[in-house]
């Protein structure tokens, strides 16, 4: 099964879930899911999800300078977001089990 | 391939979104190559340019944007803008030279001065009969109908009248008050103000060779070409005579009595 396309579907769970643990920007995010195993994930898929979320209101944004290069753009949850990651992890939390149930021996 | 020509690449590749989206996006990922670390192989990395483009569409929900709204949105503002204002100030510049060149305020004024020996006729218009030699004084007004003012320079093409004159002007007045204001004097250059009239008077003779005398029928006058300039542009307006003038022809004036 392509494990690539898995990780899409909860790609917009994850990103709010890093986010949600302090304001953080793209390339921090990408290598925090790299970390966690999400290393089938295309860059653009990760920057093309921030924007997504940001469009709908469930995170907002900042720009800071940056010693590196350009300037950064810090992304924070917003009330909104925050609401979907709740109701987001719960449904992640039935269809694991509910999965767990039937994979599991 | 260095990260410009990267961004560049990708930046071709969303050319349909807004430009400030656009921007947004060119941003992130201006940013996201400069945290990368050196020496990385961006295509390797991030995939082809048009791959990368690709899948940040579909991550982002951004569909291909066609139409004329679209077309629109695509360039900056900005230069937007000073499109529409380049193309403003075009189309006044030559709507303002189609003005200038269009603009035509001579007309017949409210006076005119018969010639000597005129004759009307019961069907309308007037003649005069060509006596080879014998005097002829013949002026019209021309008035300036218009809201700028012109310069008269002289007249038109010549045109084959049996005459030799003059052109003499008088003083200038308005449409007004009319009249042909005395003295007349030798024609020069003048500006003709709005509202503004002076008469145009034909002064001298009759004379034309017997060879081009049309014994048949008469030679009509029907207008008066007369030059002008207006900004840039010199022209000649046919100035209509209210009443046609005819010149007729008697044979043995001076010619002889068959027709050459």
């Amino acid at each position: 099964m392509d494990q690539a396309q898995l990780l899409k579907g909860v790609l917009e769970l994850a990103v709010l879930s890093v986010i949600a643990q302090g304001e953080t920007y793209g390339y921090e995010i990408l290598s925090t899911l790299e970390r966690a195993g999400f290393d089938g994930i295309g860059d653009a898929s990760v920057y093309g999800t921030l924007r997504r979320l940001e469009h709908a209101g469930h995170l907002t944004s900042r720009l800071a300078a940056s010693d590196s290069g350009p300037a950064r753009k810090y992304y924070s949850v917003t009330a909104s977001g925050a609401e979907q990651l709740s109701s987001g992890t719960a449904t992640w939390t039935r269809i694991s089990e509910a999965l767990g149930r039937l994979v599991e021996p | 391939m260095t990260a410009e020509e990267y961004l560049r690449w990708v930046g071709f590749e969303l050319h349909d979104l807004p430009w400030r989206m656009r921007r947004d996006l060119l941003a992130e990922l201006r940013e996201h190559l400069a945290e990368l670390p050196e020496g990385t192989n961006f295509s390797e990395r991030l995939g082809p340019p048009m791959e990368y483009a690709a899948e940040l569409r579909v991550a982002a929900g951004l569909e291909r944007r066609r139409g004329l709204i679209a077309l629109l949105r695509r360039p900056r503002p900005r230069n937007l803008v000073l499109v529409a204002l380049a193309l403003t100030v075009i189309g006044l510049v030559i709507g303002a030279v189609a003005w200038v060149d269009s603009y035509q305020p001579i007309a017949e004024g409210n006076t005119s001065y018969g010639p000597l020996d005129v004759v009307y006729s019961p069907t309308g218009g007037e003649y005069v009969v060509v006596h080879q030699g014998r005097p002829f004084r013949f002026g019209i007004t021309i008035w300036n109908r218009g809201q700028y003012t012109v310069r008269v320079l002289g007249l038109g093409q010549q045109f084959g009248l049996p005459l030799s004159f003059r052109l003499l002007m008088s003083a200038p007045t308005t449409f007004k008050y009319g009249g042909m204001p005395r003295p007349f004097t030798p024609f020069r250059p003048f500006d003709l103000k709005p509202g503004e009239q002076r008469g145009l008077i034909f002064s001298g003779h009759y004379d034309q060779p017997c060879s081009q005398r049309n014994f048949e029928g008469t030679t009509g006058w029907g207008s008066i070409p007369v030059r002008f300039s207006f900004l840039w542009r010199t022209t000649a307006v046919q100035v209509p005579l209210s009443d046609d003038l005819s010149f007729v022809y008697r044979k043995g004036d001076a010619c002889p009595t068959t027709t050459p």
